[in-house]
């Protein structure tokens, strides 16, 4: 038991250094599928985004989290999920990206990318599976990741650079999620082509901006205080 | 054609309908060739037809077929490219081959979004537990507590509303709509933290983790016959990729699209994608009986 154990902690030391190249290769997948005009540009993305995927829920699975560093993420993404749902109506809108951004801050870049990558597959079971799932794994664990790297570097002293990054941030995620139809599915590529199907989101992605801004800013600060009393009652997550 | 939850595939180890779906979904996002598209499509129809029902396939295409015609427009007025121009409008002129590539990107999608929501009705997440709990424990748990806890905190939510309304009724201060939404935001997430930890508490308490490893209850075996049966979709999915690469490679869109003809290779494929409705074909004949 003591073996594995020991063998089980050096797996999960491993996945945590690939972590970040892998994140990183994501985008870079794309941007490369694009300059060299992959053919089969839509499977290439998806199983390397897949296995970025695969690559962070290993390295937390390995690392045996305890409950008390479950039991946090599992909360927030079904808090997410419940917003997503309330908000179903209209597009975009949705407080799930807001959430993540706050789960990175408070706990951890870590379990902000679990918050992310799990809300939008369990959400996605109530509102459709598709080829998106992954993307949307993608780009809120991303939110999640880089809230919590971001705050380690204390880029949030000031409550307005917050509400910044949520609008930059939902640019981003509608930039990650247009980006995978636009290299998998316009071919031949072209300039006018990437430009409309870029200007088609728009629209959305403003709504997304302006409403992860509002909700940060409406969240944010009563959130973050109550979740630092929680740990104070509790101790140590 | 059943409302009961009970598919086809029950009576098979989870592990084969993933299998299944899982290949049919890499073939028909990979292979890029106007027959196999067509092939896909139409399994894909089939099967969700067969698994799904008349009714929530017809649902679920109205609003997928205009999503077709949006992408057959798309692709040809913005990636002119072709030989045979059909007709010029304005700055766009509008190409057979593009048209036709238009077309075939649409019908994938469609048929990739069919595939995922028949494939998400047959693999109930009890059977997606059943496959993963016993190797990745943590990740499964938290996705049955999510699962769990969504709608448990819709109705905390409404029920905080409720006694929220209740006690500012009698004319105290009225908070403006957005106050009162963060408090009552707040109220749930800190409720339902606290309540979390509790019952974390309470699971370590009752062992939870004491042991190395978890146990579970197996409800699914996988039984000699999914053996068996796996090996064939594993030979038939070698297959089909082996002819569906032949035939792409052979292929082009751009600038002329060669002849179609009819060829034997086609036929592995159509196989694999109607296995879905062969098997419920077969179960109702047995029904009639």
């Amino acid at each position: 038991m003591a073996a594995s154990n020991t063998t089980a902690k050096s797996w999960a030391r491993i996945l945590c250094k690939l972590e970040v190249p892998l994140l990183i290769v994501v985008p870079l997948t794309l941007a490369l599928c694009v300059y060299f005009n992959v053919a089969q540009a839509a499977l290439l993305s998806l199983v390397v985004v897949i296995a970025a995927l695969v690559v962070c829920a290993a390295g937390f699975e390995t690392s045996r989290p305890a409950l008390r560093q479950i039991m946090p993420i599992v909360v927030l993404a079904a808090l997410a999920i419940a917003g997503r749902l309330l908000f179903a109506a209209i597009p975009d809108v949705q407080p799930v990206t807001a959430i993540c951004i706050i789960a990175g801050i408070v706990f951890g870049r870590r379990s902000g990318f679990m918050v992310g990558a799990l809300a939008a597959l369990v959400s996605n079971m109530f509102l459709g599976q598709g080829p998106w799932t992954p993307w949307q794994m993608y780009a809120w664990g991303l939110a999640g990741y880089l809230g919590g790297v971001l705050y380690q570097y204390g880029a949030f002293k000031r409550s307005w650079t917050i509400y910044v990054w949520g609008f930059v941030l939902s640019f981003l995620y509608g930039f990650i999620l247009d980006s995978f139809y636009v290299v998998g599915y316009v071919n031949p590529l072209t300039w006018q082509g990437a430009l409309a199907a870029y200007g088609a989101g728009a629209a959305f992605n403003i709504g997304h901006a302006i409403s992860t801004s509002l909700f940060l800013a409406l969240i944010y600060a009563p959130w973050k205080r109550k979740l630092e009393r929680i740990r104070r009652k509790y101790g140590e997550y | 054609m059943n409302n009961s939850g009970t598919t086809i595939f029950d009576s098979w180890h989870p592990f084969v309908p993933l299998a299944f779906f899982a290949s049919v979904i890499v073939l028909s996002m990979a292979v890029f060739q106007p027959v196999f598209i067509a092939i896909s499509f139409i399994g894909a129809l089939a099967s969700s037809i067969a698994i799904r029902g008349w009714k929530t396939t017809v649902k679920s295409l109205r609003w997928q077929l205009p999503l077709i015609v949006l992408i057959v427009l798309f692709n040809p007025l913005f990636s002119s490219l072709g030989s045979t121009v059909l007709f010029t409008v304005g700055p766009f002129t509008m190409y057979a081959e593009s048209l036709v590539y238009g077309i075939c990107m649409g019908v994938m999608l469609v048929s990739m979004l069919l595939w995922f929501v028949t494939a998400s009705s047959v693999l109930s997440s009890s059977k997606v537990m059943a496959l993963f709990g016993k190797r990745i424990p943590v990740l499964s748990l938290m996705m049955s507590m999510i699962a769990r806890l969504t709608p448990l905190y819709v109705r905390r939510g409404r029920e905080i509303s409720t006694v929220d309304s209740a006690c500012t009724a009698s004319g105290r201060k009225k908070a403006s709509v957005v106050a009162q939404a963060a408090k009552r935001s707040t109220v749930l997430m800190s409720w339902s933290m606290e309540d979390s930890l509790e019952t974390s508490d309470a699971m370590r308490a009752r062992g939870f983790g004491a042991s190395h490893t978890r146990t579970s209850y197996a409800r699914y075996r996988f039984r000699l016959r999914d053996g068996i049966v796996s090996v064939v979709l594993l030979v038939l999915v070698v297959c089909c990729a082996f002819l569906a690469w032949t035939a792409a490679s052979q292929y082009r869109f751009y600038p002329t699209m060669p002849m179609l003809r009819i060829w034997w290779g086609y036929i592995p494929y159509i196989v694999l994608v109607l296995i879905p409705t062969f098997l419920s074909i077969k179960e109702g004949i047995r029904w009639m009986r």
